[in-house]
């Protein structure tokens, strides 16, 4: 930066800059500190601009332009700031394909920019020249290419802008060489006023007086929260009103950090692997009341069944949510934590001790099924419930739990603790594989003061096992804890159950894992037997950098309770049937 | 499910790749394209698209607010049928010298067509009207021999007396439209 920078950045008086200092100069004043990424010649004027820079942003190589984008992803969900990733053109753009879609699937607030062709060669077929643009619009909250210079400010102030209000969610901006390269004035740009965006719509008094007087009215009220109220920051809002009203509340997969799991009120996890009762009683209750939620299919099960007899209030930030799945009887649109503050004094001190006593019941059906031998096996086999578990009980749930995808993941849902928001980050609506690790090195870099543990999979850990090399860059503390089957646990409990045991390509003939570990500098132990589990999470948790353990555990458990897929809620197994 | 023919109008941003995130909206959900016709709106810097398919009203609802989610689109409305007036236009090539036969002249007429070239390779015919009407008159010219057809997608505006044009407040059209 300093070979032609007039002012030292970010500075109030135009300066004159290149269109990649301007990059920099446009990331430092949204804030960002930090950033991941790959080179490539698109996009070495950036990178040029950024090694000359002496201003306060490092940049983190990943080892595959899909790790930096998990990185960003890690980093937005662990700090609530916008997540950078930054790729060449081609396939380095391509490469980040699949966390756009994550991100877009799970609304997390990341930037990112590819480098392109010059603008000259666009539609030529160039070397690496993918139309990124065109590729990305499905799975983007909003895109753009970028060919002048002076269009680079006020395009990364829109695209910061986007990303990180409303419903948050991926942004891409693509940036041809020769913008890079050419010159302009660079001023900071406020945040745009965009006709067809309205981030502040709030819920109006009518809508709440209604939502309080269904409340009022309901004798079987329940409520599910997902994501949305950690994104609204409404955890405490929340809190009070189920205080107040007595309403038990379940949780989406990505809903896990929105409650505390222990409160009294709290009565599980919803969806195709949550807990019994919570999934049962939405045949059962009178009001449901998802907030900030989207009754996806894992939730939902065959949607034409589920909660029929109920009437449904849907607080939610996205309009077009409200009523794409269920037909709801009145929705809520606005900000999660203003609709609940606003809602809160309309509503009486309500109690519905019977209604929630009645949850009980199936708690302990699914305690006796189900939990007893998750948690405490009689056979010599570890189970992922219990590992978990014990990570919970050692770390008292104020760890940063980041799970990849598959059983594991379910078990760290069903069994981890999460007292705080933001203690989870999963795949949840995309469901990819590879995605804790690099996700875990991102929230460790853009959180240090947090514990960090990637549970991972065997087959996840290998997706993006490349990722280890961010690790060794830079010191990131992340704790690994592969729960090793050595099988994709998943597919394989799919086939036992739906394909009569025809295990397709679900065996892992794996590496040794601490030799991989070792490769990369990260200390390492291995578990087999129960005996070992607390000492090894010991030396885990006590490891002042990043260590990883490899937990054999019982090749072919089966994650209970299970909602086979298309089945309503109501017909959830506890066990496979005969 | 109870599928009818829908008529959309949407105000966009006027910007490359509008068209295509549009177009996904209904491909990505199996709904075919009968008409799509984009044009200038009016209001500085806002295209008009105007989109007919077939699908259930509910479901017609749903796309609008799903249109409505992408940030260049400022505005997306589904249109009553029955207080809407819809035309496109039509273009009909017949051989050349057929203008001059006394009964094709009474069958323009009567459909209110005109011709709008004619020379010694062919004669060209325009009609304005509802898609089914140029139908109708493309089967009418067939004893002429029609050579080729083009119709354009129909642009559509309701019976009502609210202002949308230089009102930065259309209250009806799902949102608000705000000047940037």
């Amino acid at each position: 930066m300093a070979a032609t920078a007039t002012a030292p950045l970010p500075c109030p008086e135009p300066a004159t800059l290149t269109g990649a200092q301007a990059i920099v100069a446009s990331l430092l004043a949204e804030g960002v500190d930090l950033a991941f990424g790959y080179p490539g010649g698109a996009i070495m004027p950036l990178y040029d601009a950024l090694h000359e820079t002496d201003a306060p942003m490092r940049h983190v190589l990943s080892r595959h332009e899909q790790g930096a984008i998990h990185a960003a992803q890690g980093f937005a969900r662990a700090t609530g700031r916008v997540g950078v990733a930054i790729a060449t053109s081609g396939p380095g753009a391509t490469n980040l394909v699949t966390g756009l879609a994550d991100a877009f699937a799970d609304s997390t607030p990341i930037v990112c920019i590819t480098g392109q062709v010059p603008s000259h060669l666009l539609g030529t077929d160039a070397f690496q020249e993918t139309d990124i643009i065109d590729v990305t619009a499905a799975i983007t909250k909003w895109n753009i290419q970028v060919t002048r210079a002076e269009d680079i400010g006020p395009a990364l102030a829109k695209a910061f802008h986007l990303a990180r209000t409303g419903r948050p969610g991926p942004v891409l901006v693509d940036i041809t060489k020769d913008a890079q390269l050419g010159r302009c004035t660079w001023t900071p740009t406020p945040p745009p006023a965009i006709r067809g965006y309205h981030v502040t719509r709030r819920a109006t008094d009518a809508m709440l007086d209604e939502a309080a007087a269904l409340i009022a009215n309901a004798v079987r009220p329940m409520m599910i929260v997902g994501q949305g109220v950690v994104l609204a920051d409404a955890r405490e809002a929340l809190l009070r009103v189920v205080e107040r009203t007595g309403i038990p509340v379940a949780w989406t997969l990505l809903g896990i950090d929105a409650f505390p799991t222990n409160h009294p009120l709290g009565v599980g996890m919803m969806g195709m692997h949550g807990n019994y009762a919570p999934n049962v009683k939405t045949s059962e209750c009178d009001l449901l009341i998802g907030v900030g939620m989207r009754f996806d299919d894992r939730v939902t099960g065959d949607a034409r069944t589920f909660a029929k007899q109920a009437k449904i209030i849907h607080f939610d930030i996205d309009e077009a949510e409200i009523g794409k799945i269920v037909d709801t009887t009145l929705g809520v649109l606005g900000d999660a934590r203003d609709s609940l503050e606003r809602l809160l004094p309309r509503l009486p001190a309500t109690s519905h001790d019977a209604w929630r006593a009645s949850f009980r019941a199936l708690d302990a059906e699914e305690e006796a099924r189900v939990i007893e031998a998750d948690l405490r096996p009689t056979g010599d086999a570890l189970r992922m419930g219990e590992v978990v578990r014990a990570i919970a009980d050692a770390t008292e749930g104020r760890a940063l739990l980041v799970t990849d995808v598959g059983q594991h993941q379910m078990a760290a849902a069903r069994y981890g603790r999460y007292e705080a928001a933001r203690t989870s980050i999963t795949s949840g609506g995309l469901g990819t594989m590879g995605f804790a690790l690099p996700a875990a090195i991102g929230a460790a870099l853009g959180d240090p003061s947090r514990d960090v543990i990637a549970i991972i999979g065997d087959g996840g850990f290998q997706m993006c096992v490349q990722e280890l090399g961010m690790i060794l860059d830079t010191g990131a503390p992340v704790k690994i804890v592969i729960l090793n089957n050595e099988f994709l646990g998943m597919v394989r409990q799919w086939q036992q159950l739906f394909h009569e045991r025809r295990y397709a390509e679900t065996a892992l003939r794996n590496p040794d894992f601490l030799r991989i570990a070792s490769a990369w500098g990260i200390p390492s132990r291995r578990v087999h037997t129960r005996g070992e589990l607390a000492g090894a999470i010991h030396d885990l948790l006590a490891s002042p950098t990043s260590f990883l353990l490899d937990v054999r555990v019982e090749r072919e458990a089966n994650i209970f309770p299970m909602v086979p897929a298309g089945a309503s809620v109501a017909q959830m197994l506890l066990e496979a049937p005969e | 499910m109870n599928d009818q023919p829908i008529c959309l109008s949407l105000y966009t941003e006027d910007r490359p790749g509008v068209l295509g995130r549009v177009a996904a909206t209904f491909s990505r959900r199996r709904i075919n394209i009968d008409s799509l016709l984009v044009s200038r709106s009016g209001i500085d810097g806002l295209h008009r698209f105007t989109v007919c398919i077939r699908t259930s009203e509910r479901n017609a609802h749903r796309i609008a607010l799903q249109l409505e989610r992408q940030v260049d689109v400022v505005s997306a409305r589904v249109h009553p049928l029955d207080q809407t007036s819809l035309r496109s236009l039509s273009l009909y090539r017949l051989p050349a010298g057929v203008g001059r036969d006394m009964t094709l002249q009474a069958v323009v007429r009567r459909w209110a067509a005109r011709f709008i070239h004619t020379d010694e390779r062919c004669t060209l015919l325009e009609f304005t009207g509802a898609a089914a009407d140029a139908e109708a008159l493309r089967e009418a010219l067939a004893p002429w021999d029609v050579l080729e057809f083009a119709s354009s997608g129909a642009i559509a505006l309701e019976h009502t007396d609210r202002r949308v044009l230089d009102n930065p407040s259309d209250p009806q059209a799902g949102h608000p439209i705000t000047a940037a």
